[in-house]
């Protein structure tokens, strides 16, 4: 695994040198930002006015009786596509506005499912995106007590796969707060949850709510589980040791698990909006549209639109990594790579210095892209292994699929 | 109105605590902008960027600190700069050194290690290696410009460039990240 050291520096918590400015048109900056923050109220009837237009364009296409969406729908496809100027969304998120939407209609359904719970909400689905790795789910809040601006809920995922119930450890522990938007409809509100985990096709994912905090309640919790791990290092003496070593010391004092109960304590006795648990299920279809599967030379992979899976790397010899890359029919080749594996493939014409894109993330062997790429589209997949032997990069190659009118 | 009034106003959304953000620091965030962006973009994206970033302000105002307020600036705007270079496609450049085992960062607490590490290493630097990095790797200035600005040649810039690269990865190496390829 590699680290950009550009990347580290977005890690940078000190203070910055001076730099020589230079001169910018200070009032059109202005006039552009002053406009934007009076305007922020017509623009989003804007955006949800489009939404209704493509929807009923997209019903009238697939010919079912044209149906008005519910807010609750038209709001999940905000929600989808607001990511870009929303910074409190992570960046991993796809990147889908009104040109790419329509790649994912095909797995995207309006649906109700009521979560059960305490009867100071009222919750329930109001629509998902889901593929073999991928989740998106809207939800929508009646509440009769006014929920604040920046209000978070706290979701926890399990998946549920042959009667058996297996806890989704999110990203980053704890964090995967969602937040919640006021609705248009007096006492309504909305909020969304976004996982990706390998093969959930005819898998149940279970969602349970927790509580709803502010924002300033889940900075306090983020710094008291960073006073507590720090607590942890210093016993460790964590400045004397490698972090191998360090990760070894977590594993085998289970910090995983301390840090999730000292979390549920402090949820537990900590200042809350509203107080409560609410849980549903979700049934995953066991068909998804719009995926490819392949195998060959013991590597699987699985394509859906906002990601691809890539079993078999197991089996790589130690001092070896693996890396998928897939070429669509326009050319864009969507890959992740260091300098050097970068260089490799540019100076053996797999891709050029401008058609790449990265992966937005990979967790758990499911590389999620930065916006759709609907299946139709990938000419190739191919998985590279790197190595590095005396004589600087070695690379070999496994095409596991080609679609057919590229053969 | 200093930055710790214009942060309070900010909170109290007063526009004019924003307007008084801006004129102060419109040159210094499209300059972050303009570096990361070099000829790429034109003008009027720079100011579409710069805009951005004061409405990120504006919007998360209740999670400033006046302290902090040029710094977070400095990352809004180049967190935006790359975000809008990458969905063009546009190649920015990458410097990578390899984590020791090939195993995806699912840790918070690993996440969380090497940005502290990071820090710690970063803040214990001599000033003129850390002054040279931040300008390269944060503010993507070119040696050129840093020679200009640090008041050195550039094949003194570059040497220097090269010698703090080498003992930040020494560092890292030394807590256990970034084996040299």
């Amino acid at each position: 695994m590699k680290i950009n050291l550009y990347d580290i520096f977005s890690d940078y918590k000190g203070d910055l040198p001076d730099i020589s400015e230079e001169n910018c048109n200070n009032e059109n900056i202005n006039r552009i930002v002053m406009q934007r923050i009076k305007k922020k109220t017509v623009i989003r009837k804007k955006s949800r006015i489009a939404i209704i237009s493509i929807a009923a364009a997209l019903t009238a296409l697939s010919g079912i009786t044209a149906v008005a969406y519910s807010e609750g729908f038209i709001h999940f496809k905000n929600i989808l596509q607001r990511t870009e100027n929303n910074p409190s969304i992570s960046r991993d998120l796809p990147l889908v506005n009104d040109n790419n939407i329509s790649s994912m209609e095909q797995n995207i359904s309006e649906n109700h499912i009521v979560f059960t719970g305490d009867d100071n909400l009222k919750i329930s689905t109001a629509g998902m995106y889901c593929d073999n790795n991928t989740l998106m789910i809207a939800a929508e809040i009646i509440s009769d007590t006014e929920i604040p601006e920046n209000s978070l809920i706290i979701p926890y995922f399990s998946k549920i796969e042959n009667g058996l119930e297996t806890p989704l450890l999110n990203k980053s522990g704890f964090g995967m707060t969602s937040q919640i938007y006021k609705g248009d409809t007096p006492n309504t509100y909305y909020t969304s949850f976004y996982i990706t985990e390998k093969d959930m096709a005819g898998c149940t994912i279970k969602i349970q709510l927790e509580n709803i905090i502010s924002d300033s309640t889940y900075d306090e919790i983020q710094s008291a589980i960073i006073e507590e791990q720090n607590k942890w290092r210093e016993d460790f003496d964590f400045e004397n040791h490698t972090v191998q070593e360090w990760k070894a010391y977590w594993k085998a004092n289970d910090f995983d698990s301390r840090t999730y109960d000292f979390i549920s304590d402090y949820l537990e006795n900590c200042n809350k909006i509203l107080s409560g648990s609410w849980t549903a299920e979700i049934k995953i279809p066991e068909n998804i549209v719009d995926t490819i599967t392949a195998e060959k030379d013991g590597f699987k992979v699985t394509a859906d639109t906002l990601s691809l899976t890539l079993d078999g790397t197991a089996s790589i010899s130690e001092g070896k990594f693996a890396v998928p890359v897939i070429t669509m029919k326009d050319d864009t080749v969507v890959l992740t790579a260091g300098t050097n594996e970068l260089e490799y493939f540019i100076d053996n014409g797999i891709c050029t210095d401008t058609n790449y894109e990265y992966f937005a993330s990979v967790f758990s062997n499911v590389y999620s892209y930065k916006l759709p790429h609907p299946v139709e589209n990938i000419a190739d997949i191919t998985v590279y292994i790197f190595g590095y032997g005396e004589n600087g990069i070695e690379a070999e190659s496994h095409n596991i699929y080609k679609s057919e009118d590229t053969k | 109105m200093d930055d710790k009034k214009i942060v309070c106003q900010l909170k109290k959304k007063k526009e004019k605590a924003l307007s008084v953000l801006v004129d102060r620091y419109s040159a210094y965030v499209s300059t972050v902008v303009r570096n990361i962006a070099g000829n790429r973009l034109t003008e009027s994206d720079i100011e579409e960027i710069s805009a951005d970033v004061f409405i990120i302000i504006w919007r998360n105002a209740d999670k400033l600190r006046s302290e902090s307020l040029r710094s977070y600036l400095a990352a809004v705007a180049r967190n935006l700069s790359i975000d809008r270079l990458r969905k063009l496609h546009i190649t920015i450049p990458i410097d990578e050194i390899e984590i020791y085992d090939n195993t995806d960062i699912e840790f918070n607490a690993e996440q969380h290690d090497l940005a502290d590490v990071f820090n710690a290493i970063i803040d214990k630097m001599e000033q003129r290696d850390r002054e040279i990095l931040l300008r390269h790797y944060f503010y993507y200035q070119k040696i050129p410009q840093i020679a200009l600005e640090m008041n050195m040649s550039q094949s003194a810039c570059k040497t220097a460039l090269h010698r703090a690269r080498n003992k930040l990865k020494k560092k890292l190496k030394e807590r256990g990240y970034g084996n040299e390829n």
